[in-house]
């Protein structure tokens, strides 16, 4: 299954982490390895959805 | 031969010299304790090698699995702190903690690998492996560049497929380096001990940081693209290459090409020195505490001040490794919350301080304190709920 990613923003707007595939809150931390997954996700070109 | 110190019931203490620099201990001429060049031994020349948390490996018996015991999915789903992989294979794989272990060791669990329906795909692969973070590794005593300070790897396994298998230990840190081990299958559906000892390198770097340190694969089976024969890794450290993580195997081939091929482990033990000392048990309360590091569950509960806000808060049970990943309930509407022996369902979840739905979390940091903010719900309603956390490697 290909993973899905959507940007999740603070009351400010700024970004925070990302969801994935509706079950994951993945926080902006480079020691963890779900985010390290998503930056390299992202690193093949691939897009996240944007936040709401 | 050894020099031998033998208190019998005739003489008192009988000293027997001879020049090959070993001692062994004996009561009415049964050796019981030796002493030589690789260190203190038992008589079967096991290490007696003692200290607490001697094994680098965590859930080395398998008892703690606080996601399941079984699953089709490939990653961390059953047994904690072990990984299982099954690419070009998807939905072959069963992975699982069984109630099986080799008798008269104290072990009960296992952790079981089943291939379900056979590939041939030149990428395919099965695995087990359990990720060390790097400042365990380096604070261990292992002098890892050095050729004379030794990791010796023990663990029991069990397969309906006989053969020579690889264990494959790969550092994380600068180059990549990996060394191979073989091992052999001798006797179907039997529990056997295999004992691995590998030495440090001058090449190896591994980091004082909680990433990844040290990879060990107890478990690695894969076909043509993901094996390389050449492979110079073979029992001496050479640089990692995705193309070659073991030498081709046979062994690999037959597993991967039988459907119901299972193999399983127990008594996984890492330890620095030449030699297996006894597995080190630890308590099941010890034993979680150590999986909890990289996952657990997070219990909450509030009261709502008004109908549209509840907000709790708490630190996690162990601080864990890194600020870590959430699993949420759908953000489509399915979850749910208890409240009074009332069930609310809850219509959007969000998370990080974000107002876009029914429960709110943020985190800080990996020591916690976390904190779950909900709206829509009754006022002065208790609500509880559970989530948890993973900061695997």
């Amino acid at each position: 299954m290909d993973n899905i990613y959507k940007k999740v923003n603070n009351p400010n707007g700024e970004f925070i982490g990302v969801i994935k595939n509706n079950a994951w809150f993945i926080p902006i931390a480079n020691d963890n390895t779900d985010y390290q997954e998503y930056l390299e996700w992202l690193s093949e070109g691939n897009t996240p959805e944007e936040a709401e | 031969m050894a020099t031998t110190i033998n208190a019998n019931n005739t003489d008192g203490v009988v000293i027997t010299p001879d020049t090959s620099g070993e001692l062994e201990l004996q009561a009415n001429g049964v050796t019981k304790a030796k002493v030589t060049a690789n260190g203190l031994q038992d008589a079967n020349g096991a290490s007696l090698r003692g200290g607490m948390y001697r094994n680098l490996i965590i859930n080395g018996d398998m008892q703690i699995a606080q996601r399941g015991t079984s699953s089709t999915s490939s990653g961390y789903y059953t047994v904690d702190r072990w990984w299982a992989g099954d690419a070009s294979a998807s939905n072959t794989l069963v992975q699982s903690q069984e109630a099986d272990a080799p008798s008269n060791q104290g072990l009960y669990y296992s952790y079981k690998t089943l291939l379900t329906s056979t590939s041939t795909a030149t990428g395919a692969r099965l695995e087990s492996v359990q990720r060390l973070e790097a400042q365990f590794i380096k604070h261990s005593g292992w002098n890892y560049t050095s050729s004379s300070s030794y990791l010796t790897l023990s663990f029991w396994v069990k397969s309906n497929v006989t053969g020579t298998y690889y264990a494959l230990i790969r550092t994380e840190d600068g180059t990549t380096k990996s060394i191979n081990k073989s091992y052999t299958i001798d006797a179907a559906n039997t529990w056997e001990q295999k004992i691995i000892t590998i030495s440090g390198d001058s090449s190896l770097q591994i980091d004082n940081d909680n990433g990844r340190g040290l990879s060990v694969w107890i478990f690695y089976i894969g076909n043509t693209d993901v094996t390389d024969n050449s492979l110079s890794n073979l029992d001496a450290w050479g640089t990692f290459s995705s193309s070659g993580y073991t030498p081709d195997s046979s062994t690999a081939s037959t597993f991967l090409n039988t459907s119901s091929a299972y193999i399983s482990y127990t008594g996984v033990q890492l330890e620095v020195g030449e030699g297996a000392s006894d597995f080190e048990h630890l308590p099941y309360d010890v034993q979680l505490q150590r999986c909890q590091r990289y996952y657990q569950y997070v219990s909450f509960s509030g009261t709502a001040a008004n109908t549209g806000e509840m907000a709790v808060a708490g630190p996690f049970r162990t601080e864990m490794r890194t600020t870590p990943t959430l699993s949420i309930y759908s953000t489509s509407g399915t979850g749910t919350m208890t409240s009074e022996f009332t069930t609310h369902t809850l219509t959007r979840i969000g998370v990080g301080q974000v107002t876009v739905g029914n429960l709110t979390t943020f985190f800080l940091g990996s020591r916690g304190l976390y904190n779950i903010y909900c709206t829509g719900l009754a006022t002065g309603g208790v609500y509880v709920g559970t989530s948890y956390v993973s900061a695997e490697l």
